[in-house]
């Protein structure tokens, strides 16, 4: 698939996801690729980005195994870039469904 | 690829940045082995999961490029060297041609400032109707025309001074320009 195209849908299912609670890095990477196939190692760049952007904060958080985990929350910020792109996604697949299906006044 | 090759590749395409941005990204990515390794899997199994070192690499420099185009437009230019020539030709310019009616501007904005200020304090000894010595001191105004004139100078002092601000302003954007364009000069 086009790769500035996956990009956007990622921002877009990495924003969805912290919108329901706050998850660490390796959490983030394990469900989405659970259900689309990404380069897992591309998801840490967004994040370092949403939080340059001032979409998410992060803090530590200790486990009962391992190191402690970097946490994501999103921030008011996130949230409003989330529901604008929620927007502008619904309008370009309810787009490419109707043209798929042929269900539409054909302009000739 | 084990997890220090995967590491190190990763490091290694990173060059550019920062020394500390570079080990902040690369924590990240130990995290996600360690805990990768915690579920069961081997390093090599999370190495392909995550993707071709370079393409992560590739992404990183994509999100970084947008995030400091600045910082990093304002490195390259730091980076080549200054042309010696243009360099000499400029300061001599500069000194002969450039300084003296740049202080030329500094002195009338200055003069904006003193007037502004001296008008305003004018008007408020006028509203105020403080005994003044002046020549004609005889005329003393009355109390609406002193009110009237004090206010009126004292806007005016102020008109005055807004002027100087924003002419100031423009000489301070003006000097940018120059300055950049110098820059550019000297280090094309």
């Amino acid at each position: 698939m086009n790769i500035q195209f996956k990009k956007g849908v990622l921002e877009l299912c990495v924003l969805s996801l912290l919108s329901r609670r706050d998850y660490y890095g390796y959490e983030l990477v394990e469900n989405i690729s659970r259900f689309i196939e990404i380069s897992e190692g591309t998801i840490y760049p967004l994040l370092r980005r949403f939080r340059s952007d001032g979409y998410v904060t992060t803090y530590l958080e200790e486990s009962q195994e391992g190191p402690p985990r970097k946490y994501y929350k999103l921030s008011k910020k996130g949230r409003e870039a989330l529901d604008e792109l929620e927007i502008e996604w619904e309008s370009f697949v309810d787009g490419v469904n109707d043209l798929l299906r042929g269900d539409f006044d054909d302009k000739s | 690829m084990t997890k220090a090759e995967y590491l190190n590749k990763l490091k290694s395409y990173l060059h550019y940045l920062p020394e500390s941005e570079v080990r902040e990204i690369l924590l990240d990515y130990e995290e996600h082995f360690i805990i990768g390794k915690e579920k069961g899997k081997t390093e090599d199994e999370i190495s392909k999961e995550l993707g071709d070192p370079r393409e992560v690499a590739e992404s990183i420099r994509s999100t970084y490029d947008f995030s400091t185009k600045n910082d990093a437009k304002a490195n390259t230019q730091t980076n080549r060297s200054p042309n010696a020539i243009i360099l000499i030709l400029l300061i001599v310019l500069n000194v002969i041609f450039v300084f003296g009616p740049f202080m030329g501007l500094v002195g009338i904005l200055i003069g904006f400032y003193a007037a502004g200020f001296g008008i305003a304090i004018g008007g408020f000894g006028l509203l105020l109707r403080l005994p003044v010595n002046f020549v004609l001191s005889t005329y003393i105004p009355g109390v609406v025309t002193s009110t009237a004139f004090g206010i009126g100078l004292i806007a005016m002092g102020f008109l005055v001074v807004i002027l100087g601000i924003i002419l100031s302003k423009l000489l301070y954007k003006l000097c940018v320009l120059y300055i950049q364009w110098n820059k550019k000069l000297v280090y094309s």
